[in-house]
């Protein structure tokens, strides 16, 4: 296993080499990997960054910010949903989170799903209403099994309305996740969750289950570059699909003797079955402050939308 | 198939938090019943294995690839109880964690893949695989099978969840406020891409490695039933899966009133509220879904072939996915 | 060979006719050993021997199938371990630190992993506090207090790990390959810090097959055959200058090399991570 300080290792760009198909798929994954753990590393390198949020109690904090996620689903109109972003945005500079980051980790990906997804709403043959944009006279209605199509095709207000509202949404919900796991650092968000009323033992698997995401993701990386480079990337579909299921199942089998080993590790330093966590939490008046802002604003906003 | 957040309205979110709950907790006492002190470093390493796994990209015919979920590999292997739980968790680190996946969406994800995909998928294998030796190759055929039966169902849970969104929830105007799709459109929406794609990656991981471990670990393969195979009766597994069809659109078809043709009092007696603005919207909301179900036919019809046709499509797939398994298999035989 | 010396200091664990099998495997028959207080003691042998099983033994983290363990003169017992009063006893008298420190280290912090055996050992949190405290700064550990341990290097991680257990002060130190994946110079300072914990009245048990610190860190060497009972109770000094022996029990090998221009063959340690760079 490449054991060298600090997780480096995965965070070297991987090369592509793209030879065979196999190879592509091997590298696809590698990709991924370094991904998850380079995201980890720089999630954790900006919660210990002086901001607002992160000088806040944990537990105050995800209380807040879930808060905030409840009050953008309640949400009913596209100006307020705007409001939410540009809280979100004010939030994220205040925490010294790069603005360019926070922007991009949101709208860059977006558009692959919930864009794709929103698309064909914005249509007057999805979405009934008063046509902005028309686009397309085919002369008559034509329709074919699923599918029948209205003589004009036109972007409709409605539908417009509908993609901006669904997009937006989803749009400030994952602005505000990404701020929680950016501001947190991963110890103290899991003991946070203790205020609600999360059973010990299950943070404290949530705890280990975080930490051997780590272990498996090296041995799983460490497993795929020794079968690349024996095959020299020339892989065949039938001899990757072996290989998936050799990867895979060593995975499980190492996974179960780890599990075996951690648990005579957990015992031998005197763990019987029940978790015992220790946090050193204080609520002080910044914290307060926070959540009185954070309940007027959604509750002010909210109220407002349904006058 | 993860539901991010602002797709759900906060009531469903709710809801299924309460569907998945009692799931959560009898999967917690029967778990720590059988494992004790020892469950918490198997769960997390396993959830962490189920993470793990779906990192993998798994290639499909024609060049193109995907994830797996592992619900089912993980039931399989540790029962379905452990992997409604080690499921979950790895649904919550990806949320709470890494910002994927919703936060308040954890209940309606966890439902929908970690509870239906690890039930269903252990109850389709254990049908499949009968009382054949560990070793079979019916079993290796068993669990794609299951992987792939139960992705479909737990996509087919989420299309129903986001398809009923803008039948209960839309604005004072009539405009949807979450997922605006409708049964109709989100159904062979979500499940083309599952039962062409994501069904087939999760078939191909199941299967693969079961095979790899008969060969190779069989013994992991006797975990979740130490007694070994055994001939036993399978009787409730059949009223298990009973059940699961009747949860389907089809049973709530025969249950009653056809979708999208409530009338508001119906859902209020059913839901105990009246969605916002929903009696104004009556007729908004009949017109264009009657009109864009299969033509002319009405929802009702509709539904029904959908249903015959996915059915149709789950079982060719599963024989041309088992051919296609077989002839890895023979080539790595020799 | 049964060392019957065993007069002077008192025993903290005796071993009569121990065998112990997994799933029909035997890992360890016939082993009869004493372990005195205050001493160093090494298990050699190669691998697959049953270095790690006799720790896990002496840890009681699994059982004999077959003869006794006594620890601090009472029989260790499945069923006495898990009397709860019994069991914190006796882990605060044993630690035992893993080969592969990933195991040992599952906690989301440095500092909660040196916390985690004296929370679950029922100290109270001051003690606690000070004891984290007190043995980071032994250790040197302090500025990795906050870091988790995908942040570590291989050196850092097997100092926490054995920090994790020195917070509890155990009385007998058990420990798998100390010098694993150390470069050398960890390695001096390692050896040197369990010698000072020795010294202060700390048993240890090494198991290792790293021959180069067998004369360090132990007082007597027990080695087991490849047969998974002892071939030999000795001081390190006997059984280093017995070539034959060594080769018999798989600790050294023997193979042709060649040296820029000439072919020879001389014996080789087994290390722990062996390569051959000649």
């Amino acid at each position: 296993m490449a054991n060298t300080a600090g997780g480096e290792w995965a965070l070297a760009p991987v090369k592509k080499a793209g030879r065979g198909t196999g190879s592509r798929f091997v590298e696809g994954t590698l990709a991924g990997i370094a991904r998850t753990i380079q995201d980890a590393v720089f999630y954790e390198e900006l919660a210990q960054r002086p901001g607002l949020l992160q000088n806040l109690d944990p537990r105050v904090r995800l209380v807040g910010l879930l808060a905030l996620i409840l009050a953008v689903s309640l949400a009913q109109h596209i100006p307020t949903l705007i409001v939410f972003y540009l809280v979100a945005l004010a939030l994220a500079l205040l925490s010294r989170i790069p603005a360019g980051f926070f922007v991009k980790r949101v709208w860059l990906f977006m558009p692959f799903f919930t864009g794709v997804v929103a698309l064909p709403v914005i249509f007057n043959f999805v979405t009934p209403g008063r046509p902005v944009v028309r686009l397309l006279d085919l002369g008559s209605p034509w329709s074919f099994a699923f599918l029948s199509l209205p003589r004009e095709i036109a972007l409709t207000e409605q539908g417009l309305k509908t993609a901006l509202t669904l997009i937006l949404r989803v749009g400030d919900s994952v602005s505000l996740a990404v701020l929680l796991v950016t501001t947190s650092r991963w110890a103290h968000l899991l003991k946070a969750l203790r205020v609600f009323r999360v059973p010990q033992v299950f943070v404290l698997i949530l705890a280990m289950t975080y930490r051997y995401v780590f272990v498996l993701l090296q041995i799983t990386s460490a497993m795929l570059l020794a079968r690349k480079s024996r095959t020299m990337g020339h892989l065949r579909g039938a001899d990757h699909r072996r290989g998936l299921g050799a990867s895979g199942g060593t995975l499980l089998a190492k996974s179960y003797h780890l599990s075996d080993e951690i648990y005579s590790a957990m015992l031998s330093r005197g763990f019987a079955g029940e978790a015992r966590v220790m946090d050193d939490f204080r609520v002080s008046g910044r914290d307060w402050l926070w959540l009185l802002a954070v309940a007027c604003l959604s509750g002010f906003i909210i109220v407002l939308e349904r006058l | 198939m993860h539901i991010p957040d602002g797709y759900l309205s906060p009531a469903t979110s709710a809801v299924m938090y309460g569907v998945a709950a009692p799931f959560w907790y009898l999967a917690g006492k029967r778990v720590h019943r059988s494992l004790t002190g020892k469950m918490v470093p198997l769960l997390s390493v396993l959830s962490a294995f189920a993470f793990t796994i779906q990192m993998l990209n798994v290639p499909l015919p024609g060049g193109t690839s995907g994830h797996a979920v592992g619900a089912t590999l993980m039931a399989i292997i540790l029962g379905p109880w452990a992997a409604v739980l080690g499921i979950t968790v790895a649904l919550v680190i990806q949320a709470f964690f890494f910002g994927d996946g919703g936060i308040w969406a954890i209940g309606a994800n966890a439902f929908n893949i970690a509870i239906v995909g690890s039930f269903l998928g252990y109850g389709v294998y254990r049908l499949a695989a009968g009382n054949a030796l560990a070793t079979s190759r019916r079993r290796v055929v068993a669990a794609a099978l299951s992987g792939y039966v139960a992705l479909n169902v737990s996509a087919l849970f989420t299309a129903v969840e986001l398809g009923l969104q803008p039948l209960l929830f839309r604005a004072a105007d009539g405009s949807p406020l979450y997922g605006p799709y409708g049964l109709a459109q989100a159904i062979p929406a979500i499940m083309t891409g599952h039962l062409f794609v994501a069904g087939l990656a999760e078939a191909a991981i199941t299967g693969l490695v079961i095979a790899y471990l008969q060969k190779a670990n069989e013994p992991l393969l006797r975990l979740s039933d130490p007694r070994g195979i055994a001939a036993r009766s399978y009787r409730w597994l059949w009223l298990g899966l009973a059940a699961v069809v009747l949860l389907t659109p089809l049973g709530l078809i025969a249950a009653g009133t056809p979708w999208g043709e409530w009338k508001p009092a119906e859902i209020q007696a059913s839901l105990g509220f009246l969605p916002e603005g929903m009696g104004a919207l009556q007729t908004a909301w009949n017109a264009p879904l009657s009109g864009y179900g299969l033509a002319g036919l009405g929802l009702t019809a509709g539904y029904l072939i959908s249903g015959v046709l996915g059915v149709a499509a789950i079982v060719l797939s599963t024989l041309l996915f088992g051919r296609w398994l077989a002839r890895g298999e023979t080539k790595n035989h020799g | 060979m049964i060392d019957s010396d065993n007069a002077g200091a008192r025993n903290v664990f005796e071993l009569r006719d121990v065998e112990y099998s997994y799933e029909k495997t035997l890992a360890l028959t016939n082993v009869a050993l004493d372990i005195r207080q205050g001493e160093k003691v090494a298990i050699l042998g190669a691998n697959g021997t049953g270095k790690s099983t006799l720790l896990k033994l002496l840890d009681a983290l699994c059982f004999p199938t077959k003869g006794t363990i006594t620890a601090f003169g009472q029989p260790l017992t499945e069923h006495l371990l898990r009397e709860q009063a019994y069991a914190h006893a006796f882990r605060r008298r044993v630690g035992l630190v893993f080969q592969d420190p990933d195991v040992q280290l599952f906690s989301p912090t440095v500092w909660d992993e040196l916390a985690f055996g004296p929370l679950q050992l029922g100290l109270p949190r001051a003690e606690i506090l000070e004891r984290i405290h007190g043995v980071m700064a032994l250790m040197g550990i302090e500025k990795l207090k906050d870091r988790p341990p995908y942040r570590l290097s291989g050196g850092e991680k097997k100092k926490v790990a054995l920090a994790s257990v020195l917070v509890v002060e155990p009385d007998v130190l058990l420990l798998d390959e100390p010098t694993a994946s150390l470069d050398p110079r960890s390695q001096t300072a390692f050896i040197d810090m369990l010698l000072e914990m020795n010294e202060r009245g700390t048993t240890l048990v090494a198991a290792t097959h790293d021959l180069d610190i067998l004369e360090d860190i132990a007082d007597r060497a027990c080695v087991i055959g490849d047969d998974h009972s002892i071939a030999a109770i000795a001081s390190p000094g006997n059984i280093l200058s017995d070539r034959q022996f060594l080769l018999a029990t798989n600790l050294i090998h023997e193979h042709p090399h060649r040296h820029v221009d000439r072919r020879h063959v001389h014996p080789h340690w087994h290390r722990p991570h062996h390569d051959h760079e000649h």
